[in-house]
């Protein structure tokens, strides 16, 4: 609805097009960093080269990575984690066909320890180099989550359960929190095979796959957000539970999955996350969320997307996160 | 030697005052008994001289008794004359004739207060009767667009009537209808306001100088008065154009007593294009489908003379604008997959004005006036669907879903005020004033029989006092000087704010009919807007100041000229500095909608700052009338949350801003108006850079490498407002043709909107070049050459 007004007005209005030569400021490429920095897992960096923002963009030229990047990332205690490029493409990706620049990042063997400070520096030949300093949270443990029965809401276009859920957790006290809540559904998938000799299409193999779960909450220390079109994100800060013992309410809708047959699978199990995150990560989450409302908009304010680092663009996303496995009874 | 001075003194101080007389009265149109604002009296013979107030009364006191010459003028009007010995207080009324016009050196010549003799800078008036004769925007006069080619008033965006005033925003304009302030001036998104001129009076726009009668807002006063409706003789007028039409009348109800004007207008866009949408939405039998936009307006004002010294006056508006769309289906009802289906979408927003005067005279010296004001503006956003359809088991079931979102804010207000005029040297004006405001920024109501039920409701009271004291002070022949102090306070939810305004303003003439003037003006707003676009949309909110958002300030320096010529020109050449505080601004990428969020969490406040100089050159009376307007300025905005913290400029912040307006009677029955503007391209945001994004969904559940993950392509943007749009220039003309007919006269207007049709920058995004098969910047523009015609009547 909020998008409906503009495009009530523009479709009336807009009358011409015309192409214009607007002259950009001489903007060099700059290095970008991004990561999602989980406690108690390796590190991985993507550093790329920002580019114009009208030049060419499509499945295989995306941005360049720089590969001979000096990284060093160092931690309170001068400890270098020596990070290094590595080009992760898998063996089944071709090339020649594919493109392979998506792969590339720079990693190292050991892993980010929760609570902790590091500081990272990047240079390039021909960027100006970049620095950012980073936290990665304690991890908060959940205490408890809990969901009541399912609701059936369907209507001829669409049927999902609908699922009051709550999730409980210790917020430490005198010091500024942040967390992103997702709720994954685990769905099993099947490989099918034909059989010539029965000629039947038959079940070979299984696995699981996760679909995020859309959430909702009235809960004012949530901000409902999401990317892109789902909504699967909880976002909230401690202005108003700071140092609780804290119950937050939430709504989830729980989508079933389809078998060759079109049958509804419904999940097994539901895998909920709370994750501690960065005051900078909370930032990002906020800004991206609004970037997104605003493109196209041409009566919105455009919107800048939070980075911490310094000379640079991109973000280094710390958190660290807890996990309940939930089982949904049959 | 004491007791001597004493008695001679006292004499002395008896026979002054003794000798003292008073002459009052009241400045009229001859015809319709129209009271006349601004009017100049001058006693010839002794260089004193007033002007009539806001209700057409003057007070002039003369230092003896003796022969009186009195020139009474007002542009446009013929000026008159009376000579008298004045042995005691006087009452004389003048009733001017404005269908009779003595040639223009005669009319300048009995011209007795000329621009450089008022003590008032930073205000523009145009007579409404030139501003009905300027090319319109659709054929439509508009009060708000013919102000927006003043020096020192912006336009905004294309095509709307936002007054953006020496760097002000459009909330920062106090717009009072008959004395009542007005929260959203916009039909049609802001292509029209709401004033129909054929109801209007007279119109006055103050940029700086603010006399301290006036406050509650930063940057501007428009002051706009209804007319009162003949005394003497029923009469119309109207017009039926391509937009809208309209028709007013007026006259009398008791002759010489009482008077009523009605005038009213409506679009008829969506009448005429129906058949049009109906053919391009190819629909089938069973389907229908509305779309449509449109808008009325009402005023009406009565009055009523009870005797020479008390009139009562009661003026309304009501104007309301529709935005919709409206889909329905139905199958056959007979089949068992029966459904059926009415969804419906639209905006609506609107206004009711009222305001209850009246008008005492204690003394001749003293004249009241005593007001009792309703505004209320409203809008909504609804959707609304039902569906019918057949279930399992063969039954009919609905589903219905009703959704409102509305805003608002109104007012009920009292105020007193009194004008005073103790000698020839003072002219003092005093009052007070309570308003108890109703915000209503976001409530949101469902219905359904699907889903529970929604009420959501932000409502905020307040109450806002003020007071004030003006003196216009002759201090010598040659030097004036208006001194005066606004106080205010605001009383919301347990906060209190409080404010003491100075407001000083002085003139100095020289022989050469030149004089030179300053003005300093502290101001004070305590209810803000929150625009969410660059357009007038309804959807923008007036909120309180609160305990988190405190009251916006302002003060402002003026320097100035100002010099009028025998052949009827003026001219005014001024420089300002005005430095704001506390404005308030949605957080990047808040919106309106958030309607789960406290709206105080969505705004920050910051400063701003304008600076320039200002050239008028104005001819108003005679047969070619106009001005040309030139503006310099700089305006510029800091907000520690927007932009890095930096200084960035406003979006309307236009460096050079040329309007030139002519009018010319061509012929005894056939005028020619043109209007050229041009301006500096808006200041615009665009991207200078882009990247790649973090990954958007959980990499720890994903079992195919955590490095090749979906990111996404974002913006980076750089300075806010760091380029500009191409510069805005248009043409537009227009051709009046009259005609008398038994029954009066009819006007046919033949008009063009942007002669040269340039392409004038609205917006620009990124898109596509298909010539180059590049990316590029893409302009958008709005309205190409568009001509209008209308008819038009009196009678």
């Amino acid at each position: 609805m909020r998008n409906l007004i503009s495009i009530f007005v523009i479709s009336f209005l807009f009358s011409c097009e015309t192409v214009v030569q607007i002259e950009l400021p001489d903007e060099p490429e700059r290095i970008v960093v991004n990561a999602l920095a989980a406690a108690d897992s390796t590190w991985l960096f993507r550093i790329t080269a920002s580019k114009g923002p009208l030049e060419e963009e499509n499945y295989l030229n995306t941005f360049k990575p720089i590969k001979n990047a000096q990284v060093t990332l160092k931690d309170a205690e001068g400890n270098d984690h020596k990070i290094a490029y590595k080009d992760a493409t898998p063996d089944y990706i071709d090339c020649e066909f594919d493109n392979c620049d998506e792969f590339a990042v720079y990693t190292s063997t050991s892993k980010t320890v929760e609570n902790k400070v590091y500081t990272l520096e990047v240079s390039a030949n021909g960027f100006p180099g970049v620095k950012s300093r980073f936290q990665v949270p304690r991890r908060v443990m959940i205490d408890a989550v809990e969901f009541g029965e399912p609701n059936l809401v369907s209507s001829e276009y669409y049927s999902y359960s609908e699922v009051n859920g709550s999730i409980f957790f210790q917020d430490p006290p005198n010091e500024k929190n942040y967390y992103l809540m997702e709720v994954y559904a685990q769905l099993k998938q099947y490989l099918y095979q034909y059989d010539e000799s029965t000629r039947e299409t038959i079940i070979v193999d299984s696995s699981y796959y996760y679909n995020a779960i859309y959430l909702t909450s009235p809960d004012p220390s949530i901000i409902n957000i999401g990317v892109d079109d789902i909504d699967d994100h909880l976002l909230i800060n401690d202005n108003l539970i700071d140092g609780n013992e804290v119950k937050l309410n939430f709504t989830a809708e729980i989508n079933a999955g389809f078998d060759i047959n079109g049958r509804k699978i419904a999940p097994e199990k539901l895998v909920v996350f709370l994750k501690h995150i960065s005051e900078d990560y909370y930032n990002y989450l906020l800004t991206y969320e609004n970037y997104l409302y605003a493109s196209g908009n041409p009566f919105a304010e455009p919107v800048q997307i939070a980075s911490n680092i310094q000379n640079g663009l991109g973000m280094i996303a710390a958190y660290a996160s807890d996990t309940v496995v939930y089982e949904l009874e049959r | 030697m004491k007791l001597l001075f004493t008695l001679v003194f006292s004499l002395t101080f008896l026979v002054c005052t003794a000798q003292k007389i008073t002459i009052s009265g009241y400045v009229k149109d001859e015809v319709s008994s129209e009271t006349l604002i601004g009017a100049a009296v001058l006693d010839q013979k002794s260089g004193a001289g007033i002007t009539s107030n806001a209700y057409g009364f003057y007070s002039l006191t003369l230092n003896s008794k003796d022969t009186v010459k009195l020139a009474c003028t007002y542009v446009g009007y013929q000026a008159q004359i009376v000579q008298f010995f004045a042995s005691k207080d006087t009452t004389i009324n003048f009733m001017l004739n404005g269908e009779k016009m003595l040639e223009e050196i005669e009319v300048i010549a009995e011209q007795a207060e000329r621009l450089e003799e008022s003590t008032r800078m930073s205000t523009v008036s145009i007579p409404v009767k030139q501003l009905k004769l300027l090319p319109a925007f659709m054929g439509e006069a508009d009060v708000l667009k013919a102000l927006q080619l003043m020096p020192g008033v912006q336009s905004g965006n294309e095509g709307t009537s936002g007054l953006y005033v020496r760097g002000g925003g459009p909330d920062q304009n106090l717009i009072l209808l008959d004395g009542v302030p007005v929260y959203n001036v916009s039909h049609l998104f802001g292509f029209f306001s709401i004033f129909n001129p054929d109801a209007v009076k007279r119109v006055e726009l103050t940029k700086g100088g603010f006399p301290a009668r006036y406050g509650g807002r930063l940057s501007s006063v428009v002051d706009i008065s209804l007319k009162e409706g003949n005394m003497q003789e029923f009469h119309g007028e109207g017009a039926v154009g391509l937009v809208a039409s309209k028709l007013t009348l007026e006259g009398p109800l008791i002759k010489d007593k009482a008077s009523f004007m009605i005038s009213g207008r409506r679009t008829y866009i969506d009448l005429l294009a129906q058949p049009f949408i109906a053919r391009a939405s190819e629909l089938e039998e069973d389907e229908d489908f509305n779309l449509g936009y449109h808008f009325h307006d009402i005023n009406a004002k009565f009055n009523y003379k009870f005797s020479d010294k008390d009139r009562l006056y009661l003026s309304v508006y009501n104007g309301r604008d529709k935005a919709y769309s409206r889909y329905q289906y139905e199958s056959d009802n007979n089949q068992s997959n029966f459904y059926s289906s009415d969804e419906e979408f639209g905006l609506r927003w609107g206004n009711v004005i009222s305001a209850l005067r009246w008008n005492h005279i204690f003394n001749p010296k003293l004249f009241s006036n005593v007001t009792l004001t309703y505004s209320n503006y409203l809008f909504d956003i609804f959707t609304n669907y039902e569906d019918v359809y057949r279930n399992n088991e063969n039954a009919l079931e609905t589903e219905i879903y009703q959704a409102k979102y509305l805003s608002g804010i109104k007012d009920v207000a009292g105020k007193i005020d009194f004008d005073y005029y103790p000698n020839p040297n003072h002219s003092i004006k005093f009052g007070t004033s309570a308003i108890y405001h109703t915000f209503e920024p976001g409530a949101f109501n469902l219905n359904s029989n699907e889903i529970p039920d929604i009420d959501i409701t932000q409502s905020t009271y307040a109450w806002e006092y003020s007071a004030y004291v003006e003196d216009d002070i002759k201090i010598s022949s040659k030097l004036n000087a208006n001194i005066g102090l606004h106080a205010s306070a605001f009383s919301v939810n347990d906060e209190l704010y409080t404010s003491i305004q100075p407001r000083v303003a002085a003139r100095y003439l020289f022989d050469n009919r030149l004089s030179i003037k300053a003005s300093y003006a502290q101001m004070v707003q305590f209810i803000n807007l929150l625009a969410n676009s660059g357009i007038g949309l309804p959807t923008d909110l007036w909120v309180p100041s609160t305990d988190n958002v405190l009251p916006q300030e302002a003060w402002q320096v003026a320097l100035g000229m100002a010099k009028s010529f025998d052949n009827g020109f003026e001219l005014s050449i001024e420089g300002f500095y005005k430095d704001m505080s506390n404005l308030v601004e949605y957080n990047e990428g808040a919106s309106f909608l958030e309607i789960d969020t406290d709206w105080e969490t969505q705004v920050t406040q910051g400063n701003g700052e304008s600076y320039g100089a200002e050239l008028l050159i104005q001819k108003k009376s005679g047969k070619t009338t106009g001005w040309l307007g030139y503006t310099l300025s700089w305006s510029n905005r800091q907000f520690a949350n927007l932009n890095f913290g930096r200084k960035y400029p406003y979006k309307f912040d236009r460096r050079h801003d040329i309007s030139l307006a002519i009018v010319h009677e061509w012929k005894p029955k056939m005028d020619v108006s043109l209007a050229w503007v041009y301006g500096t391209g808006n200041a615009i945001t665009l991207p200078i850079a882009k990247h790649e994004g973090l990954p958007e969904y959980n990499t720890e559940l994903t079992n195919r490498s955590r490095s090749n993950t979906f990111r996404p392509s974002v913006n980076y943007y750089g300075e806010r407002n760091s380029f500009r749009m191409r510069p805005y220039h248009r043409l537009d003309l227009n051709f009046r043709f009259k005609k008398d007919k038994k029954w009066g006269e009819r006007t046919w207007a033949l008009g063009v909107y942007n002669v040269y049709s340039r392409r004038n920058p609205f917006y620009i995004d990124q898109g596509y070049d298909y010539d180059t098969d590049e990316p590029a910047f893409v302009q958008y523009s709005l309205f190409p050459f568009i001509p209008n015609v209308s008819y038009s009547f009196k009678f």
